[in-house]
């Protein structure tokens, strides 16, 4: 969106391609107030503000929080953790319970980056699955409950600083990823067909193994469609100041900054640098992203495109937008190179779409696609087989322009420059992220207040209009990707004399061995094979080929995974034991009543909640109680004591 | 190789001292009902209504439960034993005269290898190109069993544990246990002493059974790595699990009766 001063009318990033008209009218702001509040009732309790900002009031405290948190300097990772260093940050996968019939061949198709993370993070690494996966309509508050995490700065020992999460975002909403990304490094995986996840997992090891140093270039592709008041501010006020800024900045001097503006961004300019000859370690591109109606047939396909300097602008094409204007997935051809990369699309629909339009929430929701999907260009570019991008940065639903530009105070280009930066000095993409992730949570945070003021006095139109969309545009950048990758970068910055490349291979049923095994050289040269057949036992067999066999292997090395994680949860729990004792409900359903708690730490200090009747202890219950604290704790000592056996086994 | 006849000497198992455990109800999972176990296994106390009488099987229950844990040690010595048999039998350098003296789980599990064994020696039929494979009766056999063993290990080690007590049928309590022994109890009974004992020593016994459940498989799993088998642990984890629970049911029973003695 772009509020342009003169006019006082929004304009909003997004082409339809179906009509070519905006995805969304331009408005007043007073419209946009409306649209907005539609039919709410503004007497807004807290919890129903918070509601509408965030998902929860306790996902509103996390929002306040962080805010605070960034106030005073610390945010993200708690105080005195490395987030570059994965065996302090941890690393962890999240998959969906939904998805557990699936979960062990995603998984081995991942296995490369799976492993390569379980090195990096040791004991801090976590596999999320099965009855530890996302479970179906979970909030992030209850997610985390699950494994004892609290609010506050991401603690690895509770869970992993860095979460992947490997699902589509009907399966995991986009809701749980925007607030679990609060706290944490956050990124999403989803591909259609196994091979992909492999390719991915290929092309993260390799980039990692050092083998493949990127020139230290980047690009700024910033699209001015004529007569298009969105794409002539965000390449006025994002691009070119965000390309010159960075180029300037004494702390990524041995950079090369290119920029490409206006009539040189065409879609076959893009071309050369999104895979082509010229494809930089960093990628930053403005434009529209089309949208289409939902249930277009281009909608899946090609919703999120990055609209070019082909088109004419809104008054010379009043028609369906066709792809020669715009770069999709099937552009990126086999001939493409992105090894390593990372690119950064501030587009509409440029992550994904989601099933309901996230601008009227106030209204009934409309649908604008049958289902939540991940847009296709970016998971394109992170599964090519000759070797495939690390990450992508982009939006769900629609980019606004309050992202980089409001009235009041001109362009507010630091999240932007921050992150960069970041990524331009080798820093993990997660880490990375923080500064998106904390600005959605200080405008969380000052909309939810606004929206508590107003009541009972008439808004600010544009106030409200701003704040909102701002708030809903900051909670829309995703990673798509591993959260934990970073650029490998060379000392120089001369463009490679001959493009990486990789042979990314999958074998159903036996994971690739990792780094090693993906060899592959400078120039177009196929690489050796990726991976032989998982060798069995004494007696080797190549059983890849006997399904059952493989599926009792994977059931096997499953079972032998879980406990092995199961015991490295219980040593992070072992210091505390918690006990409750109540008395059934009378009536089936009914809550419980009267209720004794203990909980026990090593450390000597006791918390017990005694339970009262009639004014006075209900001793009965309490003794009750104290017997099974009592058996408790012979319970943990017999626990711990097999545990030590295994382990000296 | 060739193996001697069975001698007859029935070997107990462990299977007592993990019947108590039942999957949850059948059903869809569901995550929202609350206090509803959606996976693990419930360990069912069933016990007389006579509070001595009850007491007295959870006393059995506990003591082969103990007999069994201490005797994984030994046990252990009887492993890597069988294990250098079963590695010689599979280099054709043991071989066992008629009548010369096997315990019958060593001769079993020897049997059990030489089965696996044989279709490594014998072409397997790979049916025409583009078929897919067949596996031999005898691996078929294995995996069949495979299954069920680590479906009891997944339900009772890896998730929640639910301890219920009943007296002549009626239930005085019911605990939802966490692997480290974090404790819900809802109670239902009359709150007299012999009651919370007995529920108590059901929560005893269940996590002495899950505890020596985790120990049975993990020892079955590193046994079954020794073996010399085609396709490693996968084909040769139930019959090292078959051999483990003889093992130490054996030598429980023998503490018992020594001990006793």
């Amino acid at each position: 969106m772009s509020d342009q001063a003169s006019s006082g009318v929004l304009y909003f990033n997004g082409i339809n391609g179906s009509s070519g008209a905006y995805e969304t009218p331009p408005l007043s702001p007073d419209d946009l107030a409306r649209a907005i509040q539609g039919d709410l009732d503004l007497s807004v309790e807290p919890e129903r503000a918070a509601e509408i900002v965030a998902e929860s009031p306790d996902d509103l405290s996390v929002l306040r929080q962080k805010k605070q948190d960034a106030t005073e300097g610390h945010f993200g990772v708690k105080e005195g953790v490395d987030p570059g260093d994965l065996s302090q940050s941890g690393w962890g996968v999240i998959f969906a319970f939904k998805d557990k019939d699936r979960v062990p061949a995603i998984r081995d198709a991942l296995a490369p980056l799976l492993n390569l993370r379980r090195e990096q993070a040791g004991r801090l690494y976590r596999e999320y699955a099965d009855a530890d996966g996302y479970r179906p309509n979970e909030s992030k508050q209850k997610f985390l409950e699950r494994f004892q995490v609290g609010p506050g700065p991401a603690d690895p020992e509770q869970m992993p600083y860095y979460l992947l999460i490997v699902g589509d975002p009907e399966t995991i909403p986009y809701r749980f990823q925007y607030q679990l990304d609060v706290q944490r490094a956050v990124g999403r995986l989803h591909f259609d067909k196994l091979e992909h996840y492999a390719y991915y997992a290929q092309s993260v090891v390799a980039a990692e193994s050092g083998q493949y140093p990127l020139p230290r270039r980047a690009t700024f592709f910033g699209v001015a469609n004529p007569k298009d008041p969105a794409t002539q501010l965000s390449a006025k006020e994002l691009v070119d100041p965000l390309s010159a800024s960075l180029k300037s900045n004494p702390r990524l001097s041995g950079w090369a900054v290119d920029t490409i503006l206006a009539d040189q961004a065409r879609k076959s300019r893009l071309a050369q640098v999104l895979g082509g000859p010229e494809t930089p370690a960093l990628l930053f591109t403005a434009s529209h992203g089309m949208g289409f109606d939902n249930g277009d047939k281009r909608q899946f396909p090609h919703q999120g495109a990055l609209l070019c300097q082909d088109w004419p602008g809104p008054e010379d094409w009043r028609k369906p937008i066709p792809q020669d204007f715009y770069l999709a997935a099937d552009d990126i051809t086999a001939e493409a190179r992105l090894l390593g990369r990372i690119a950064f699309f501030f587009a509409c629909y440029g992550a994904g779409t989601p099933r309901l339009d996230d601008f009227s929430r106030q209204t009934k929701r409309g649908e604008i696609a049958p289902h939540a999907f991940l847009s296709q260009l970016p998971m394109r570019l992170l599964s090519h087989e000759k070797g495939g991008a690390l990450a992508v940065v982009g939006h769900v639903e629609r980019a606004w322009g309050v992202s980089f530009h409001t009235e009041k105070t001109g362009k507010q280009l630091a999240a932007f420059e921050s992150t960069l930066e970041r990524l331009m000095k080798g820093d993990r993409i997660g880490w990375g992220m923080e500064y998106f992730n904390e600005r959605y949570a200080e405008l969380s945070s000052d909309l939810t207040d606004f929206l508590q003021e107003v009541h009972p006095f008439t808004p600010d139109n544009v106030k409200l209009g701003s704040l909102w969309t701002a708030n809903n545009d900051a909670r829309g950048y995703v990673v798509l990707g591993d959260p934990a990758v970073r650029l490998t970068l060379g000392s120089g910055n001369q463009p490679l004399e001959r493009a990486y490349v990789i042979d990314a291979r999958y074998t159903p049923g036996a994971a690739p061995a990792a780094a090693s095994a993906v060899s592959g050289q400078a120039g177009d040269t196929p690489a050796p094979a990726a991976a032989s057949a998982v060798s069995g036992q004494a007696g080797d067999v190549n059983y890849g080929l006997l399904p059952d066999f493989g599926k009792a292997r994977d059931d096997l090395q499953e079972v032998i995974r879980r406990i092995s994680q199961a015991l490295v949860r219980m040593i992070d729990k072992v210091t505390t034991v918690e006990v409750r004792t109540h008395l059934a409900a009378a009536e089936a359903g009914a809550e419980p009543v009267r209720e004794a708690k203990s909980i026990i730490r090593l450390d000597g200090d006791e918390e017990h909640i005694v339970p009262r009747k009639d004014d006075d202890i209900d001793r009965a219950l309490w003794m009750i109680h104290e017997g099974m604290v009592a058996q408790a704790r012979q319970n943990r000592a017999e626990i711990i004591r097999t545990i030590g056996a295994l382990f000296k086994a | 190789m060739s193996v001697a006849p069975a001698p007859v000497s029935p070997s107990p198992d462990l299977a007592g001292l993990f019947a108590a455990w039942d999957a949850p109800a059948a059903g869809p999972v569901s995550f929202a009902a609350p206090g509803a176990p959606p996976e693990g296994s419930v360990w069912r106390s069933d016990l007389p209504a006579d509070p001595a009488a009850a007491a007295a099987r959870l006393d059995e229950q506990l003591a082969q439960l103990q007999a069994a844990a201490e005797a994984v040690p030994a046990a252990e010595q009887r492993l890597d034993s069988a294990a250098q048999q079963a590695r010689a039998a599979a280099e054709g350098a043991l071989s066992f005269a008629a009548g010369e003296a096997m315990p019958e789980p060593e001769r079993a599990l020897l049997e059990s290898l030489a089965e696996l064994r044989q279709p490594a020696a014998a072409p397997v039929s790979f049916g025409a190109p583009g078929e897919p494979l067949a596996l031999p009766p005898e691996w078929r056999s294995a995996l069949d069993e495979l299954r069920p063993i680590l479906e009891r290990v997944q339900r009772s080690i890896l998730y929640h544990t639910y301890v219920e007590t009943a007296l002549g049928g009626r239930v005085v309590a019911h605990t939802a246990l966490t692997w480290l022994g974090d404790a819900e109890t809802e109670w239902r009974g009359r709150s007299v002493a012999d009651e919370v004992d007995l529920h108590q020593r059901s929560l005893k016994a269940a996590v002495a059974s899950r505890n020596l459940l985790l120990r049975v498989f993990l020892l079955s799993l590193r046994f079954a790595g020794s073996l010399a088998t085609p396709g490693g642990v996968v084909l040769s984890l139930p019959a090292a699990w078959k051999f483990v629970n003889q093992v130490l049911a054996e030598m429980a029973h023998y503490r018992r009766v020594t001990q006793a003695g």
